[in-house]
């Protein structure tokens, strides 16, 4: 049994959318092919011989629920890596190996803010890098990095910079998941212009990322799983804010049977509808706006918090339309 | 048995989350036999519903910008609290109100995201000293049920932040451990968190919460994102965890707004918050029933 103990002494423990522009590397083409250990000393920092290997089966142990978000991604392991200098914080640096660049795509989309850096290869444009307050985010190939400086000073700053740098050499300007690229940068509906916002663009596997984004259902309607793709972007009409933003979901199932199905259980259980037939496509009028859903082959769009039925019928044909129906592989 | 309903955007827009979450707690049966139980009620009792207090101390000077805590200010918050939460004319005894020198105190501190900072909890650990507690009997619980077991009361201490999970994740989070199977309480399971409170080993042993805000965590995570995290420099206290728990979650909302420039309220909704009151019967989480007390720093209190 533990008394209490403290440890004073230890500090704190423990619309823009260049980056959605089309790929520099092939289709499919894994963007990073050198990923060298991290450097064993950076600055006055330096690291133990061998990272904490964490697997899925052990990583709740590693950091508790957060470990939810890894799991909704295709995660193979990750390596986390202690540095530590005299009189300076600690720095982390998590390497989290994934089964894909779109799953370290879609773990950077959690949140498109902070400094882009440019890495080796990598232009700040395509922020892949991105950097604030001592934790700079890295998605190349199938590589997602945290390395975060316990504090952030001019030196421990560097350091992470450098880890970064480290970390980044042999990557090159990725794309992201098929999926978003598709994603019209304009869509009209009902005769008005919305533009995507390039920083409101989520990619997901999961409905927990899916609700951490914007609330669905407090459980699965969407049939998501490590099969199926899906997207959230925010459109905004010009000037516009965020009373008259929309959200656009699209998802991409293995089989059009899946969109079928998931189709189905949408309109009966978040639309209401009891008996609901076989259309295609259909709006309907909710408490906070229009919804429209469009699904064509295995792919399914559905429009939220439009201002009116033609404006989610508009976007929710024009987002289908993009999106190929066979033969489109993301 | 019918499946309970599922929970969904459309609810909160048209106020009708709180009853599906009700059913979807307790089950379309027992919310049944539970109405019938109302409704057999001959005589309502009209007594004016209980009110809470929360005492949000803050001090702009208790933290330097390199953030270093300045114990003795820091001391004199939490004496601040003490005496607002109990109404006792010193903080010795506020602290003798709640705690008997043969108490078995278990602290419930935040080890993720932030961190409970040590500053604090040496002071807390000096007052119930103070009060003749050795130190033997005063434990770190923490993901450890059974020392919770040996425990006649509890001191919750998390920090305040917010959870990808669960919308908010400081005071009802704070004991997930004690379940036994923490993972029961993600997912759908979140709004269940106020069960864990009326556990047998934990159930009326939270004598006071007392939530670290010195340096909150605005974003959800799940991993700490240091851009998210402000010098709030305050504690909040009470005797009320779900009171406690509301006010917590108006000053991250209201942080996420200044952040973004526009709402930005924290997904998924923290339904655990509602369920705690209407459910579990563990406070309130009305608004219009919880006092707020700020003393100190007014700028950017953000209530």
């Amino acid at each position: 049994m533990r008394t209490l103990h403290t440890n004073v002494g230890l500090g704190v423990a423990t619309a823009c959318l260049l980056w959605l522009t089309p790929a520099r590397a092939g289709e499919g083409e894994e963007t990073a092919t050198v990923h060298p250990a991290p450097p064993a000393t950076v600055g006055a920092w330096t690291r133990g011989s061998e990272p904490r290997r964490v697997e899925a089966a052990t990583i709740f142990d590693y950091m508790n629920g957060a470990g939810e978000l890894y799991l909704a991604y295709r995660f193979h392991h990750l390596d986390a890596y202690t540095y530590r200098a005299e009189g300076q914080p600690e720095i982390l640096a998590e390497l989290y190996w994934m089964a894909g660049p779109d799953e370290a795509w879609g773990l950077q989309s959690e949140d498109w803010t902070g400094e882009a850096l440019g890495l080796g290869a990598l232009p700040a444009s395509s922020r892949q890098a991105l950097y604030g307050a001592g934790l700079l985010r890295l998605a190349c190939g199938p590589l997602y990095a945290r390395v975060m400086a316990y504090d952030e000073t001019p030196a421990s700053r560097q350091a992470v910079m450098d880890l970064g740098a480290a970390l980044a050499t042999g990557c090159v300007e990725g794309h992201p998941p098929a999926l978003v690229r598709a994603l019209p940068p304009t869509v009209t509906g009902a005769g008005t212009e919305y533009h995507l916002r390039g920083d409101r663009v989520r990619f997901f596997r999961s409905h927990l990322v899916l609700n951490s984004v914007f609330f669905l259902a407090s459980e699965d309607l969407l049939g998501l799983d490590q099969t199926v793709d899906g997207v959230i972007a925010e459109y905004r009409p010009d000037g516009g804010d965020h009373t008259t933003r929309l959200h656009a979901v699209v998802l991409a199932y293995p089989a059009p049977t899946s969109a079928v199905a998931v189709t189905s259980r949408f309109r009966t259980t978040y639309l209401e509808t009891p008996e609901p037939d076989d259309a295609a496509a259909g709006q309907k009028e909710v408490e906070d706006g229009w919804v429209a859903w469009h699904r064509d082959g295995r792919h399914l769009v559905l429009i939220f918090e439009a201002p009116g039925q033609g404006t989610a019928a508009d976007m929710a044909a024009r987002l289908i339309a993009a999106h190929p129906t066979e033969g489109n592989t993301p | 048995m019918s499946k309970p309903p599922i929970l969904t955007r459309r609810d909160f827009v048209r106020g009708t989350a709180g009853t599906v979450l009700a059913a979807s707690i307790l089950g379309p049966s027992r919310l049944v036999r539970a109405q019938d139980d109302d409704s057999a009620d001959p005589a309502p009792t009209e007594a004016a519903p209980p009110r809470s207090t929360v005492m949000v101390v803050r001090d702009a000077d208790v933290q330097t910008a390199d953030k270093v805590v300045d114990q003795a200010r820091l001391g004199e918050m939490l004496a601040t609290c003490l005496t607002g939460v109990t109404g006792a004319a010193t903080a010795a005894e506020a602290w003798a109100g709640l705690f008997q020198p043969d108490d078995v105190v278990g602290i419930v501190k935040s080890d993720f995201m932030n961190h409970t900072h040590g500053e604090l909890l040496q002071l807390v650990l000096a007052s119930l000293q103070a009060l003749g507690i050795p130190q033997e009997n005063i434990l770190d619980v923490q993901r450890d049920n059974a020392a919770v077991e040996t425990c006649t009361a509890l001191i919750c201490m998390p920090a305040l932040k917010a959870h990808w999970l669960t919308g908010i994740g400081t005071v009802l989070k704070n004991y997930i451990m004690f379940s036994g199977k923490p993972s029961a309480y993600h997912k759908e399971g979140s709004a269940n968190l106020g069960e864990i409170w009326c556990m047998d080993h934990v159930a009326g042993k939270t004598r006071l919460t007392l939530v670290d805000a010195l340096r909150p965590m605005c974003s959800k995570g799940p991993q700490p994102d240091p851009r998210y995290r402000w010098n709030y420099n305050g504690l909040l206290a009470g005797t009320d965890p779900v009171a406690v728990e509301t006010v917590g979650l108006r000053i991250i909302e209201a942080q996420r707004e200044l952040k973004r420039g526009e709402p930005w309220p924290v997904t998924p909704p923290p339904v655990c918050i509602e369920a705690a009151d209407t459910t579990y019967a563990l406070g309130t989480s009305d608004p219009d029933r919880i006092d707020v007390n700020l003393v100190g720093w007014e700028d950017g209190a953000l209530l």
